[in-house]
């Protein structure tokens, strides 16, 4: 039987595995070149083993092979293929192969991708990837078998999860493992560095891409996961603060401050210490939020006792706690700082107290969200802590973190003169304040007057910055405007492309205040052709109508959108999908007119007699639609600065050219 | 049934299995990896001081420093840069090339520690292509570097062909510079 293969080879790739931790760290500490090319070997030949295995589950699911226990719970016959693909991250046992098969994949490019490059680092690296790897594998072969058998052949399976049944489900899982499962990369470079005690900056550097790739899909993963969310779930908002949505927040909070600790390390030779304990933090968070959406530990402290994998993810846990604190104490005099801070008005100065944001916000996420598991424990009630309370804590920190990312860029590194000072903040500032004028006269609210004129001073920062940038370059070559600017991308992706990303996260930051201080709401019952008005609208219910699919059957309201005038804006048709296999799993998806200024968004909740009457939630939210193109900046931003580009090759034809616009 | 499963499952893992331990069959003793770990690091600060000169440089650029601050910190870069060097030279003192960066740091040194005066901006680009000069010296002693290995990279455009100097100053050219690596001078065709 095929599925047995799958089995075997998943026992394969484990003792593989298992053979290439001992051959790399071994290898590593002796610098033996043939037990380091044999842990390239494992690490290619677990990727290979594992991808088989998973193309084996891919063929057990299109081929609706029932026989397989993880079919027959996650996919049925009517599934379309589009959602058989994807069973296979849709439960416990394929997500934890899918998590396997990206890690393997990932260890394979970077093992080929630095195959004659860092030799004394490498072995190590190839020997934390794997052991990750070995991990996952000893969960799929002792713990959640995705090749386990139902012992008869059901005629049908049980369907797939209909929250699951929706594109975004689709790819969003795949952009948050990407993210996830890479940040295991960069932790295994500050492990090799550490064993191999070389601490430079060579692995910081290497580092550096490896991370930004990661963090990359970490971010875009969330954000599609709020736009699942907010178009899905249709309660109106995009994040709620659920545990399963902060174990994924948790690690790129870490991850964004180490990518700009690193920049310190990097330029002045000082964090080394809190770089790599960043590092770690970020690998633990991972293997953390792992844990706690497959265990129902947040759900309940008993409840992962009764789960299989929970006791393995605790004794994994305790080895990275308890190995990685050994390796710092036993590297900790290496880990020296070459230099001192030299003022609090420098740049590094502001990235130390971005960090410390970065850890603030981290630590108040990591306590709310363990606070119900703490408090069962002490106290044996369990006390949630919601959304009011991370709003409350995160907001104002989230806050000044904006507020320093305008400030931050101004500054030059280790002082910044008076002179300097207004020179660099005066534009910034008009523009603030303006902005804060504007707010002011539009709406009097204190908390968004603040908030919008802290974003209007970062961006006022970001567009000074790209002047300045492109004026130094126009003064040493003949380049107009926008090949200037493509200049500076290409030869200084990493401070322009950061720029950009910094652009994104304050246009998230708009949608946010305007979301949370000027969000309109209404519950209304309608009967075919009446009207309700809100936030300057007028909806007209017209009918109620159903459409058979493969596997579901969908309810759609159509309602038309007029404006102050009464011109026809769009009409939005909310929806109600009830599945033959869940039909008390009836799954939304609102309706939804997305414009620059405001969203209109309604919400099918119930209807009567047919149609007769229907009940909806409609919303205005304000300023929304600028969090999905501060997401797509944010994704363009990281590519221009990971994208690699020759220096030594500009840097010999035009170096006058060089320094002007601060190539790196 | 059972059994072609398994076999092929067997064959399967024993040609993975191969490929793993392929390299420790081979025959001989394993090379030790010799990387020249001092070296190593040393090459790499040099490497961030080059990049913290080009920063510093932008920076004061776009005006985010003084002037006093910006003599005060380039200075004191210039300085470490050097003294990093004369390290080099230390760990690996064969090959000209090494030499003759070292003196041209030499001479922008005496420049730059002249009291009041500016350092001088085409001697920021000697010292930017210093590590391209400096490769072959690294690159002969060391057989397993991929330290090295990163700086052997523009070495080889060092070599072959006729050697050209600046007619202005007499520095060695590399053959890719369009530029005087040491006054700025373009370079003759």
């Amino acid at each position: 039987m095929i599925f047995d293969i799958g089995y075997l080879i998943l026992i394969s790739a484990l003792v593989i595995a298992a053979f290439g931790v001992a051959a790399g760290f071994w290898g590593g500490h002796k610098r033996n070149t043939k037990l380091a090319a044999s842990s390239f070997n494992a690490v290619y030949a677990v990727a290979g083993l594992v991808l088989l295995a998973a193309a084996l589950l891919w063929y057990g699911l299109l081929g609706d092979h029932f026989e397989l226990s993880y079919v027959w719970n996650h996919s049925e016959r009517a599934l379309p293929t589009f959602y058989k693909f994807s069973a296979l991250w849709g439960g416990q046992a394929g997500s934890l192969l899918f998590w396997c098969l990206l890690l393997s994949g990932y260890s394979a490019i970077v093992a080929f991708a630095n195959r004659t490059r860092l030799q004394v680092l490498m072995p190590y690296v190839n020997g934390v990837l794997l052991a990750t790897s070995l991990f996952f594998l000893t969960l799929l072969v002792f713990a959640a078998n995705p090749f386990e058998r139902v012992g008869f052949v059901p005629p049908d399976g049980q369907g797939l999860n209909p929250l699951l049944q929706n594109y975004w489900m689709v790819i969003h899982p795949v952009m948050l493992y990407l993210g996830y499962v890479g940040m295991v990369v960069p932790f295994a470079f500050a492990v090799g560095a550490l064993m191999s005690k070389r601490l430079d900056n060579e692995w910081v550097r290497t580092v550096r891409r490896w991370t930004l790739i990661p963090w990359m899909f970490l971010s875009i993963g969330i954000i599609m996961g709020s736009q699942w969310a907010y178009m899905e779930l249709g309660w109106g908002g995009y994040w709620a603060w659920d545990p399963v949505e902060n174990a994924s927040f948790l690690p790129w909070l870490t991850g964004t401050a180490f990518l700009h600790s690193i920049i310190i390390q990097e330029q002045r030779g000082v964090l080394k210490v809190w770089n790599v304990v960043l590092i770690w933090m970020t690998y633990f968070l991972v293997i953390l939020g792992t844990f706690t959406t497959r265990s129902g530990v947040l759900e309940s402290v008993h409840s992962f006792a009764r789960s299989d994998v929970g006791p393995y993810f605790l004794v994994f846990l305790t080895i990275i706690l308890f190995g990685f604190l050994w390796l710092l104490s036993s590297r900790f005099p290496l880990l020296r700082g070459d230099q001192q801070i030299d003022s609090y008005t420098s740049r590094e100065a502001a990235f130390l107290a971005n960090n410390w944001l970065f850890a603030g916000i981290a630590f108040a996420t990591l306590w709310g969200t363990f606070f119900p598991m703490f408090s069962e424990i002490l106290t044996g009630d369990r006390i949630s802590v919601a959304a009011p309370f991370f709003n409350k804590v995160n907001g104002p920190l989230f806050l000044l973190l904006l507020l320093l990312m305008g400030v931050g860029p101004l500054l030059g590194w280790r002082h910044t003169s008076a002179a300097a000072f207004r020179k660099q903040f005066t534009w910034p500032l008009i523009t603030a304040a303006v902005v804060a004028v504007l707010v002011f006269v539009l709406a009097r609210s204190l908390y968004p007057i603040i908030g919008l004129a802290i974003c209007a001073f970062a961006t006022a920062t970001i567009v000074q910055e790209y002047v300045r940038g492109v004026q130094a370059r126009r003064t040493t070559s003949d380049d107009n405007v926008l090949s200037a600017m493509g200049h500076l991308w290409s030869r200084n992706g990493r401070r322009y492309g950061g720029y950009l990303v910094h652009l994104g996260i304050v246009l998230i930051g708009v949608a946010v205040i305007g979301n949370e201080f000027y969000q309109q709401t209404t519950n209304v019952t309608l009967a075919p052709n009446q009207t309700v008005q809100i936030g300057g609208y007028t909806l007209e219910f017209d009918r109620l109508e159903s459409d058979r699919q493969s596997n579901l059957t969908e309810y759609g309201a159509r309602v038309i959108v007029y404006d102050r005038n009464d011109n026809v804006v769009g009409t939005v048709i909310p929806k109600r999908n009830v599945y033959d296999k869940a039909p008390d799993m009836p799954t939304s998806e609102v309706g939804l007119r997305m414009s620059p200024i405001e969203d209109v968004y309604v919400v099918l909740n119930g209807w009567e007699a047919g149609g007769a009457t229907v009940t909806f939630t409609i919303y205005i939210n304000p300023l929304t639609a600028w969090m999905w193109v501060g997401g797509l900046l944010l994704a363009l931003g990281t590519l221009i600065a990971a994208w690699p580009h020759s220096t030594r090759r500009a840097a010999a034809t035009l170096p006058s050219a060089a320094y002007a616009t601060g190539d790196d | 049934m059972m059994w072609i499963s398994l076999l092929i499952a067997l064959v399967l893992s024993l040609a993975a299995l191969a490929y793993v331990v392929w390299p420790l069959l081979k025959p001989g003793p394993a090379p030790i990896l010799v990387e020249e770990d001092r070296l190593t690091e040393l090459l790499g600060r040099k490497d961030t001081i080059m990049k913290a000169i080009k920063d510093l440089e932008f920076d004061y650029h776009v005006g985010k420093l003084s002037d006093e601050d910006f003599q005060l910190y380039d200075q004191r870069l210039r300085r470490q840069a050097v003294g990093l060097l004369q390290q080099i030279e230390q760990v690996a003192p064969m090959g000209a090339g090494l030499d003759a960066a070292l003196e041209a740091e030499v001479t922008r040194r005496r420049r730059v520690q002249e009291p009041g005066k500016r350092p001088i901006q085409p001697a920021t680009v000697a010292l930017a292509a210093a590590p391209v000069v400096a490769a072959p010296a690294v690159a002969a002693p060391v057989a397993v570097t991929q330290g090295a290995e990163r700086y052997t990279a523009g070495e080889t455009t060092n070599g072959g062909g006729g050697v050209r100097f600046c007619t202005n100053c007499g520095h060695k050219l590399d053959t890719s510079h369009k530029f005087c690596a040491n006054c700025g001078m373009p370079a003759a065709a």
